[in-house]
Protein backbone atom coordinates (compact mmCIF):
# COMPACT_ATOMS: atom_id res chain seq x y z
CA UNK A 1 0.00 0.00 0.00
CA UNK A 2 2.92 2.01 -0.82
CA UNK A 3 1.79 6.17 -1.64
CA UNK A 4 4.35 8.20 -2.02
CA UNK A 5 3.85 12.40 -3.66
CA UNK A 6 6.66 14.58 -3.95
CA UNK A 7 6.91 18.16 -4.88
CA UNK A 8 9.21 18.55 -8.19
CA UNK A 9 10.53 21.45 -9.55
CA UNK A 10 10.95 21.94 -13.03
CA UNK A 11 13.51 23.18 -15.07
CA UNK A 12 15.41 22.83 -18.10
CA UNK A 13 14.24 22.64 -21.47
CA UNK A 14 10.03 21.73 -21.86
CA UNK A 15 11.18 18.76 -24.45
CA UNK A 16 13.22 17.68 -21.42
CA UNK A 17 12.88 18.81 -18.29
CA UNK A 18 14.66 17.89 -14.72
CA UNK A 19 12.27 17.64 -12.24
CA UNK A 20 14.31 17.83 -8.75
CA UNK A 21 12.24 16.37 -5.52
CA UNK A 22 12.32 19.40 -3.01
CA UNK A 23 9.93 17.65 -0.77
CA UNK A 24 10.74 18.64 2.71
CA UNK A 25 13.36 20.78 1.31
CA UNK A 26 13.78 24.36 -0.03
CA UNK A 27 14.73 25.35 -3.61
CA UNK A 28 16.13 29.39 -4.29
CA UNK A 29 14.85 31.63 -6.69
CA UNK A 30 17.72 33.31 -8.04
CA UNK A 31 18.47 34.94 -11.92
CA UNK A 32 19.12 31.26 -13.19
CA UNK A 33 16.83 28.59 -14.70
CA UNK A 34 18.13 25.80 -11.79
CA UNK A 35 17.74 24.12 -8.76
CA UNK A 36 19.77 25.15 -5.32
CA UNK A 37 21.76 27.80 -7.85
CA UNK A 38 23.77 30.04 -5.63
CA UNK A 39 25.88 32.08 -8.02
CA UNK A 40 23.39 34.27 -9.97
CA UNK A 41 21.37 36.47 -7.18
CA UNK A 42 18.64 38.85 -8.81
CA UNK A 43 20.32 42.05 -9.28
CA UNK A 44 18.80 44.72 -7.28
CA UNK A 45 17.79 47.12 -9.94
CA UNK A 46 18.72 50.78 -10.43
CA UNK A 47 15.26 51.47 -10.93
CA UNK A 48 12.33 49.40 -11.65
CA UNK A 49 11.91 45.89 -10.99
CA UNK A 50 13.83 43.11 -11.47
CA UNK A 51 12.32 39.28 -10.82
CA UNK A 52 13.93 35.97 -10.03
CA UNK A 53 13.46 33.05 -12.99
CA UNK A 54 10.18 31.60 -12.59
CA UNK A 55 10.12 28.79 -10.50
CA UNK A 56 7.72 26.16 -11.64
CA UNK A 57 6.75 23.46 -8.92
CA UNK A 58 4.21 20.20 -9.82
CA UNK A 59 3.15 17.48 -7.17
CA UNK A 60 4.40 14.26 -8.48
CA UNK A 61 2.83 10.34 -7.22
CA UNK A 62 5.89 8.31 -7.30
CA UNK A 63 4.32 5.39 -5.78
CA UNK A 64 0.57 4.28 -5.87
CA UNK A 65 0.02 0.34 -5.46
CA UNK A 66 -3.87 0.72 -4.17
CA UNK A 67 -4.62 3.18 -7.12
CA UNK A 68 -5.98 5.96 -4.08
CA UNK A 69 -7.04 8.57 -5.39
CA UNK A 70 -5.07 12.06 -4.89
CA UNK A 71 -7.15 15.36 -5.27
CA UNK A 72 -7.94 18.33 -3.71
CA UNK A 73 -5.03 20.16 -4.15
CA UNK A 74 -4.31 23.57 -2.76
CA UNK A 75 -1.19 26.02 -2.30
CA UNK A 76 -0.98 28.62 0.02
CA UNK A 77 1.82 30.57 2.14
CA UNK A 78 1.58 32.19 6.00
CA UNK A 79 -0.06 34.89 4.39
CA UNK A 80 3.19 37.48 5.77
CA UNK A 81 5.39 38.84 3.26
CA UNK A 82 8.98 38.12 5.02
CA UNK A 83 11.09 38.71 2.24
CA UNK A 84 12.28 42.24 2.92
CA UNK A 85 11.55 45.57 2.09
CA UNK A 86 10.87 45.87 -1.75
CA UNK A 87 10.70 42.27 -2.25
CA UNK A 88 7.64 40.00 -3.29
CA UNK A 89 6.11 37.01 -4.99
CA UNK A 90 3.87 36.39 -7.39
CA UNK A 91 1.88 32.65 -7.90
CA UNK A 92 0.00 31.56 -10.41
CA UNK A 93 -0.90 28.02 -11.80
CA UNK A 94 -0.04 27.27 -15.02
CA UNK A 95 -1.40 24.07 -17.23
CA UNK A 96 1.46 23.05 -19.30
CA UNK A 97 5.58 23.78 -18.48
CA UNK A 98 7.42 26.69 -20.37
CA UNK A 99 11.06 26.81 -19.52
CA UNK A 100 11.85 30.13 -17.58
CA UNK A 101 13.87 32.85 -19.17
CA UNK A 102 15.69 35.59 -18.63
CA UNK A 103 18.70 37.16 -18.25
CA UNK A 104 21.11 35.15 -15.95
CA UNK A 105 22.80 36.62 -12.18
CA UNK A 106 20.73 39.86 -13.27
CA UNK A 107 16.79 39.20 -14.10
CA UNK A 108 14.22 36.41 -15.18
CA UNK A 109 11.76 38.06 -17.71
CA UNK A 110 8.40 38.74 -16.04
CA UNK A 111 5.88 36.37 -15.15
CA UNK A 112 2.67 37.65 -16.84
CA UNK A 113 -0.85 36.88 -14.77
CA UNK A 114 0.64 36.67 -11.23
CA UNK A 115 -0.92 37.33 -7.95
CA UNK A 116 0.98 38.24 -4.59
CA UNK A 117 1.60 35.02 -3.05
CA UNK A 118 0.89 36.68 0.20
CA UNK A 119 -2.75 36.70 -0.61
CA UNK A 120 -2.95 32.92 -0.50
CA UNK A 121 -3.29 31.63 3.27
CA UNK A 122 -4.37 28.79 4.93
CA UNK A 123 -7.68 29.68 5.29
CA UNK A 124 -8.18 31.28 1.16
CA UNK A 125 -5.61 29.03 -0.56
CA UNK A 126 -5.02 28.27 -4.26
CA UNK A 127 -6.40 25.95 -5.71
CA UNK A 128 -4.79 23.74 -8.23
CA UNK A 129 -6.49 21.64 -10.45
CA UNK A 130 -5.77 18.13 -10.54
CA UNK A 131 -6.66 14.44 -9.77
CA UNK A 132 -5.39 10.80 -9.95
CA UNK A 133 -5.21 7.23 -9.24
CA UNK A 134 -2.28 6.76 -10.60
CA UNK A 135 1.27 7.39 -10.88
CA UNK A 136 3.24 10.46 -12.90
CA UNK A 137 2.71 14.15 -12.77
CA UNK A 138 0.00 15.30 -11.02
CA UNK A 139 -2.15 18.23 -11.61
CA UNK A 140 -0.60 21.87 -13.06
CA UNK A 141 1.94 23.72 -12.29
CA UNK A 142 2.09 26.16 -9.43
CA UNK A 143 4.94 28.40 -11.01
CA UNK A 144 6.24 31.91 -8.90
CA UNK A 145 8.20 34.52 -9.21
CA UNK A 146 10.13 36.68 -6.43
CA UNK A 147 10.07 40.21 -7.48
CA UNK A 148 13.12 43.03 -6.19
CA UNK A 149 12.42 46.60 -6.49
CA UNK A 150 14.76 49.49 -6.21
CA UNK A 151 13.41 49.95 -2.72
CA UNK A 152 15.00 46.73 -1.59
CA UNK A 153 18.50 47.20 0.45
CA UNK A 154 21.42 44.70 -0.87
CA UNK A 155 22.11 41.35 0.30
CA UNK A 156 19.70 37.93 0.19
CA UNK A 157 16.56 38.21 0.75
CA UNK A 158 14.56 36.50 3.73
CA UNK A 159 13.45 32.75 3.04
CA UNK A 160 9.40 32.31 2.97
CA UNK A 161 7.77 28.90 3.33
CA UNK A 162 5.18 27.37 1.09
CA UNK A 163 2.71 24.34 1.87
CA UNK A 164 0.89 22.21 -0.30
CA UNK A 165 -1.71 19.77 0.63
CA UNK A 166 -4.16 17.29 -1.01
CA UNK A 167 -6.19 14.52 -0.08
CA UNK A 168 -5.75 10.78 -0.43
CA UNK A 169 -8.73 8.73 -0.59
CA UNK B 1 -4.73 1.98 8.30
CA UNK B 2 -8.74 1.80 8.57
CA UNK B 3 -11.29 -0.61 8.45
CA UNK B 4 -14.96 -0.72 7.26
CA UNK B 5 -17.08 -3.41 9.59
CA UNK B 6 -20.34 -3.85 7.84
CA UNK B 7 -23.81 -5.19 8.80
CA UNK B 8 -23.47 -8.49 8.12
CA UNK B 9 -20.43 -8.94 10.38
CA UNK B 10 -17.96 -8.67 7.84
CA UNK B 11 -15.46 -6.13 7.28
CA UNK B 12 -13.01 -4.75 4.97
CA UNK B 13 -9.50 -3.55 5.54
CA UNK B 14 -7.32 -1.04 3.83
CA UNK B 15 -4.70 -3.51 3.14
CA UNK B 16 -7.10 -5.30 1.33
CA UNK B 17 -9.00 -2.37 -0.80
CA UNK B 18 -9.28 0.90 -0.84
CA UNK B 19 -11.88 3.56 -0.70
CA UNK B 20 -13.69 2.98 -3.69
CA UNK B 21 -14.25 -0.42 -2.59
CA UNK B 22 -16.36 0.36 0.72
CA UNK B 23 -19.88 -1.14 0.70
CA UNK B 24 -21.94 2.13 1.15
CA UNK B 25 -24.53 0.00 1.53
CA UNK B 26 -23.43 -2.22 4.17
CA UNK B 27 -20.88 0.06 6.16
CA UNK B 28 -22.22 0.28 9.88
CA UNK B 29 -18.99 1.28 11.54
CA UNK B 30 -15.42 2.77 10.25
CA UNK B 31 -12.14 2.72 11.99
CA UNK B 32 -8.85 4.59 11.81
CA UNK B 33 -6.17 4.42 13.41
CA UNK B 34 -3.01 6.27 14.07
CA UNK B 35 -0.38 6.23 16.31
CA UNK B 36 -2.04 4.02 18.47
CA UNK B 37 -5.72 6.04 18.60
CA UNK B 38 -8.17 4.57 16.74
CA UNK B 39 -10.98 7.13 15.62
CA UNK B 40 -14.54 5.13 15.83
CA UNK B 41 -17.98 6.42 13.90
CA UNK B 42 -21.18 4.72 13.75
CA UNK B 43 -22.90 5.24 10.17
CA UNK B 44 -26.35 5.60 10.70
CA UNK B 45 -28.86 3.51 8.16
CA UNK B 46 -29.38 5.87 5.34
CA UNK B 47 -25.99 7.42 5.53
CA UNK B 48 -23.11 7.97 3.77
CA UNK B 49 -19.35 7.27 4.73
CA UNK B 50 -16.97 10.29 4.48
CA UNK B 51 -13.21 9.87 4.32
CA UNK B 52 -9.87 11.04 3.51
CA UNK B 53 -6.72 11.38 4.39
CA UNK B 54 -5.33 15.10 4.29
CA UNK B 55 -1.46 15.69 3.78
CA UNK B 56 0.37 19.27 4.66
CA UNK B 57 3.83 19.44 2.86
CA UNK B 58 6.36 22.28 3.66
CA UNK B 59 10.24 22.61 3.83
CA UNK B 60 9.23 21.78 7.45
CA UNK B 61 8.35 18.51 6.81
CA UNK B 62 4.89 16.28 6.26
CA UNK B 63 2.18 15.98 8.17
CA UNK B 64 -1.71 14.42 7.67
CA UNK B 65 -4.82 13.51 9.22
CA UNK B 66 -7.53 11.61 9.04
CA UNK B 67 -11.44 12.93 8.31
CA UNK B 68 -14.34 10.79 8.86
CA UNK B 69 -17.52 11.33 8.87
CA UNK B 70 -20.91 10.31 7.47
CA UNK B 71 -23.46 12.01 5.80
CA UNK B 72 -26.99 11.82 5.02
CA UNK B 73 -28.34 10.76 1.60
CA UNK B 74 -31.98 12.31 1.78
CA UNK B 75 -30.36 15.74 0.56
CA UNK B 76 -30.63 17.20 3.85
CA UNK B 77 -27.49 18.32 4.57
CA UNK B 78 -27.37 16.41 7.78
CA UNK B 79 -24.03 15.52 8.56
CA UNK B 80 -20.79 15.03 11.55
CA UNK B 81 -17.09 14.99 10.76
CA UNK B 82 -14.12 14.13 12.62
CA UNK B 83 -10.71 14.93 12.24
CA UNK B 84 -8.08 12.44 14.18
CA UNK B 85 -4.79 14.46 14.50
CA UNK B 86 -1.27 13.39 14.64
CA UNK B 87 -1.20 13.57 18.24
CA UNK B 88 -4.37 11.49 18.89
CA UNK B 89 -6.68 14.83 19.54
CA UNK B 90 -10.03 14.58 18.17
CA UNK B 91 -12.04 17.69 16.58
CA UNK B 92 -16.23 16.69 15.91
CA UNK B 93 -17.92 19.10 14.03
CA UNK B 94 -21.16 19.48 12.18
CA UNK B 95 -19.85 20.44 8.72
CA UNK B 96 -17.04 21.13 6.42
CA UNK B 97 -15.96 24.99 6.43
CA UNK B 98 -13.70 26.36 3.48
CA UNK B 99 -11.88 28.86 5.93
CA UNK B 100 -10.42 26.00 7.69
CA UNK B 101 -7.86 23.86 6.45
CA UNK B 102 -8.71 20.54 7.91
CA UNK B 103 -12.16 21.23 7.73
CA UNK B 104 -12.10 22.00 3.86
CA UNK B 105 -14.60 20.09 1.78
CA UNK B 106 -13.00 17.41 0.20
CA UNK B 107 -13.23 17.29 -3.81
CA UNK B 108 -15.90 14.65 -4.52
CA UNK B 109 -15.45 11.37 -6.24
CA UNK B 110 -17.43 9.50 -8.25
CA UNK B 111 -20.58 8.50 -6.41
CA UNK B 112 -19.97 11.33 -3.92
CA UNK B 113 -22.94 13.73 -5.50
CA UNK B 114 -24.18 15.33 -2.43
CA UNK B 115 -23.85 18.74 -1.62
CA UNK B 116 -21.38 19.04 1.49
CA UNK B 117 -21.43 22.91 2.23
CA UNK B 118 -25.03 23.30 2.17
CA UNK B 119 -27.60 24.19 4.96
CA UNK B 120 -30.26 21.64 5.44
CA UNK B 121 -33.00 22.02 2.33
CA UNK B 122 -36.41 22.50 3.64
CA UNK B 123 -37.50 20.47 0.43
Amino acid sequence: MALTVTIRRWTGSSGAPTKSDITSSSTRANAADAHGDTTNPIRKPASGTNYSYKVSTRLSVDENDDENTINNIKWYTDGNNGLGTGRGCNVKTEESYAQATGTPGETGDEMTGGTNAFTYTLASPLSVTGSTSSTGDLGHFVSYQMTIADTASFGPGGSETFTWSWDVA
Amino acid sequence: MWTAHYCDGTSLCQKDGNYRDIDQAKIVRFAVEQGGQTLLIDIPKGWRLIYRERFFESPQGRTSIHIAGAQATDRSGKQFISILYRDGRILTTDRFRDDIAELRSPQLLPGEEWDFTSSPSSS
